[in-house]
């Protein structure tokens, strides 16, 4: 079979718990994911969004498998961006595993097609997505980063 | 063509002379890289 895949392992000094919230509760997304809210009961077969600050939605889907606070699976498709929007449903894979005082997280972002467009531009967004979590979870404050508008995750 | 590649990508708060440093000097390589250093 041939697919599309991005994987990401990173780092953080942190508790599952805190990076948990951090990836699922608005008032963290905000402060470094491009400014987005996710909006979910996060229950298995519940339907979740991304919204941007002006009200668009980001991406919508639904959550498939939940193990809080240690995997969460969702079925993830891009909506403001009608090239991505189009190859349809992907599937993202987050875990968390705790090593002491660090959080090893893993993602990965899939969909059963080759060469898609989706998984190269969330390939571009995940690590400024995760290097500012990191940097946020770390110091207590997000990066400045500077470059394309939202494309991505 | 067959190859194998890993490709990573982090943004850092830090300079890129600070990030070039840590990379290549020993005194700051020892702190992160679980005892191995460059020689």
């Amino acid at each position: 079979m041939s697919n599309s895949r991005f994987i990401y392992v990173t780092y953080i000094r942190s508790s599952v718990t805190k990076v948990w919230d951090a990836l699922t509760k608005p008032e963290f997304t905000r402060a470094y994911w491009f400014g987005v809210s996710p909006d979910s009961t996060w229950e298995p077969g519940a339907s979740w969004k991304m919204t941007f600050p002006d009200g668009r939605v980001a991406d919508s889907g639904e959550v498939l498998e939940v193990e809080k606070p240690r995997r969460l699976v969702l079925k993830w498709r891009n909506e403001f961006m009608p090239e991505l929007k189009a190859e349809g449903y992907t599937r993202c894979t987050i875990e968390l595993e705790a090593d002491g005082e660090v959080v090893k997280l893993s993602i990965t972002h899939e969909i059963d097609k080759p060469n898609a467009k989706v998984i190269e531009a969330v390939s571009g967004g995940w690590p400024k997505i995760l290097s500012n979590l990191k940097s946020l979870l770390e110091t207590g404050a997000a990066l400045e980063i500077s470059g394309r508008p939202p494309d991505a995750a | 063509m067959s190859a194998s590649k890993f490709a990573y990508v982090t943004y850092i708060r830090a300079t890129p002379d600070k990030v070039w440093d840590a990379l290549t000097k020993p005194e700051f390589t020892r702190q992160y890289r679980a005892g191995t250093w460059q020689d």
